[in-house]
């Protein structure tokens, strides 16, 4: 049977087909997905009115969170120096810490990583190229020499 | 009235029933908040199928990585179960045979590997060309054509199968 035959042929039972049945549960679902209020909803399907305020409202507030923050730090250390005092100093102690082990951190690197990095790199691209051969053997044999879109 | 239409494009597409109900349902989600501007459009089934076709390939093309390879090896195994819940009913008649050689194509092609079905069900079903299919599903005309074949030789051997057996 040659290409254009067999188009026909396939054209002619796949148009035969009936169209499958839409199971029970399917309109059911749909009915409650829509019968639920609009603010239930993922934020895309809210009316565009809503969308709008949403959208206007959170930039009003990103903006005055943004205007009203070095205010309101002032406000609170003028009215609690001991607490931020305290808090303060923890900050620094934490960010010396964190200063400390990324030094060590970048000690290690340079100590041990960086000598056998050429190494690592060149074994990661061969087992990266052993996996894509293996893939690509496996779908050539195993699922007939398929290829994908 | 367009449900069938739409979760039978849906399925044939994807082969998987709970993917073909949760893009059904989409689907009439966004038909019902458009309702004002298609509710009695002629062009409404046109719509509907389009929007189905579209989100259905936005859905392969999300799992795309995972269809590369695995889908194949899992032999669709579920679906084949799903699938009895969704064919038409069955009256006993005389046409019993017919309906029975109906449904075991219409499962052989929900169970071709999706790089096979896709294309075939976009070609046979939505009447789109070859350069269509190959646009939406961003690959070459050739590799369309390789796959649409592959897709038609199993499907014939289905058929072949059902004649001889007869």
């Amino acid at each position: 049977m040659n290409p254009d035959e067999l188009e026909r042929l396939v054209d002619r039972e796949l148009k035969r087909l009936p169209a499958p049945k839409t199971p029970p549960t399917l309109m059911p679902r749909v009915l409650m997905s829509i019968s639920r209020p609009w603010y239930e909803r993922s934020w895309f399907s809210w009316p565009r009115s809503w969308q709008a305020a949403s959208v206007v409202t959170l930039a009003a507030l990103i903006i005055g969170i943004g205007m009203l923050q070095p205010t309101v730090a002032g406000e609170l250390g003028a009215r609690f120096p001991e607490f931020l005092g305290s808090a303060g100093a923890r900050l620094v102690a934490a960010a010396r810490e964190i200063g400390t082990l990324a030094s060590a951190m970048a000690l290690v690197r340079r100590a041990v990583l960086e000598p056998i990095l050429g190494s690592l790199a060149a074994f990661i691209v061969l087992m990266w190229t052993a996996c894509a051969a293996f893939g690509a053997a496996l779908t050539r044999l195993a699922l007939g020499g398929t290829s994908q879109p | 009235m367009f449900q069938d239409m739409v979760f039978g494009t849906a399925i044939r597409l994807l082969g998987n029933q709970a993917d073909a109900e949760d893009v059904a349902q989409t689907v009439f989600l966004k038909a019902f908040e458009r309702f004002g501007v298609i509710g009695a459009s002629p062009a409404a089934a046109g719509w509907l199928k389009t929007v189905t076709t579209n989100i259905c390939l936005n859905h392969l093309s999300r799992y795309r990585a995972r269809w590369q390879l695995f889908s194949e090896l899992d032999g669709h195994q579920d679906d084949r179960i799903e699938y009895a819940s969704t064919l038409v009913a069955v009256d006993p008649s005389p046409d019993d045979v017919q309906v029975d050689r109906q449904a075991r194509l219409e499962q052989a092609l929900r169970a071709l590997p999706d790089h096979q079905r896709v294309p075939l069900v976009l070609f046979h079903f939505e009447d789109k060309s070859y350069q269509e299919i190959a646009t939406a599903l961003g690959v070459s005309v050739g590799k369309v054509k390789t796959d649409i074949h592959r897709g038609r030789e199993t499907l014939k051997r289905q058929l072949s199968f059902d004649h001889e057996s007869r």
